[in-house]
């Protein structure tokens, strides 16, 4: 490991909670003004995940008062107090820039249950390692 | 003695503690080793021979083992003086650590910078160029005109022109030391550093030292 890896992973304290392309997530703000200090929450989808380590940031956009709004968090911020995920759902781009077109219900995503079980999992590994060797 | 050689490992960034995301060059001094003091009764200039790093058996010469023998320090990969320093003679031999500044302060970073080679005058002097359309044929990252007509019939001394770029010796002041890790004897320094990863650059004090 060198050094930059090194500072980098102690400087990334924070647990983060997996996090994917189209999840709706609700991100803690700590925002100060003046003296005082509160905690702000924004709702909406993750749009792209970008960089890696310390400089991964998450796009999250939202409908606010019928204009979509779109912020950008580093994960790592101490301004980013906590990040909870709503719901996911089945995306099968990286990026989701095709959403800012889309208006109402046209701009929902197919949603995934969550809890996958394990034997699930294993039968999609299997049926992959499957593939590859014939 | 406000002065270090160190070994700049690269660029990334930290977060302070109000949340602003700040870029750092992070320096390593690994071994750094004052060796001998020159003086202006002696030596007509004051300043602090240094050397840094390790430099193996089988590549130190006779005569250099003889210069590094007589100070009693093992040999060191480069010898570097540093001008108008003042250090105490017990302090010869001694590694210098990172201990020397404290987060906060500023410094000044000294290296060579990067070749860039035969460099046009558009990377070279940040010349707009020509226009890409509009009719404009073959001169795009040209100059333009380098001089008048008769008068003065000669080209002005220092006129910017295409040359060579790079691989000078530069001086990055007022990098603000923004932490220090003693265990690991690392600068985290606010802002860039010249040079590649890995090239060794002299820290010194701030000399404008604006706080």
């Amino acid at each position: 490991m060198n050094l930059i890896d090194q500072i980098e992973s102690e400087e990334m304290k924070k647990e983060i909670p997996d996090l994917h392309v189209g999840d709706t997530v609700k991100v803690h703000m700590r925002i100060v003004e003046g003296e005082k200090e509160r905690i702000q929450i924004i709702e909406g989808i993750i749009i792209r995940i970008s960089g890696g380590g310390i400089r991964e940031t998450i796009t999250v956009r939202k409908i606010s008062f019928g204009i979509g709004v779109e912020r950008i968090f580093p994960l790592y911020s101490p301004r980013v107090e906590q990040i909870d995920v709503v719901k996911r759902a089945k995306v099968r781009q990286a990026r989701l820039y095709f959403l800012r077109e889309l208006r109402g219900k046209a701009a929902r995503l197919k949603e995934l249950k969550p809890p996958k079980t394990e034997a699930a999992k294993r039968k999609r590994t299997r049926g992959r390692k499957k593939s590859t060797t014939a | 003695m406000e002065a270090l050689l160190a070994k700049k490992i690269g660029m990334t960034q930290v977060f302070s503690e109000t949340g602003d995301c700040i870029p750092v060059t992070i320096v390593q001094v690994e071994r750094c080793v004052p060796i001998l003091k020159k003086t202006i009764e002696k030596d007509g200039y004051q300043a602090v021979l240094t050397t840094y790093g390790v430099r193996k058996e089988k590549h130190t010469n006779k005569p250099l083992k003889g210069f590094y023998d007589k100070h009693k320090v093992e040999p060191g990969r480069l010898l570097t003086e540093f001008r108008d320093e003042e250090i105490d003679d017990d302090q010869l031999g001694k590694p210098l650590t990172v201990e020397l500044f404290a987060a906060g302060d500023r410094v000044d970073v000294i290296g060579t910078s990067k070749g860039k080679g035969f460099a046009g005058v558009m990377k070279r002097f940040n010349f707009a160029g020509a226009p890409a359309s509009r009719g404009s044929h073959e001169a795009f990252r040209g100059g333009g005109s380098i001089g008048m007509h008769t008068y003065p019939g000669r080209v002005w001394k220092g006129k910017k022109m295409p040359g060579h770029m790079g691989n000078k010796t530069v001086r990055v002041q007022n990098l603000k030391v923004f932490r220090v890790d003693v265990d690991k004897n690392v600068l985290f320094l606010n802002g860039a550093a010249p040079g590649p990863n890995g090239q060794i650059v002299k820290i010194i004090k701030s000399k404008k030292g604006g706080r």
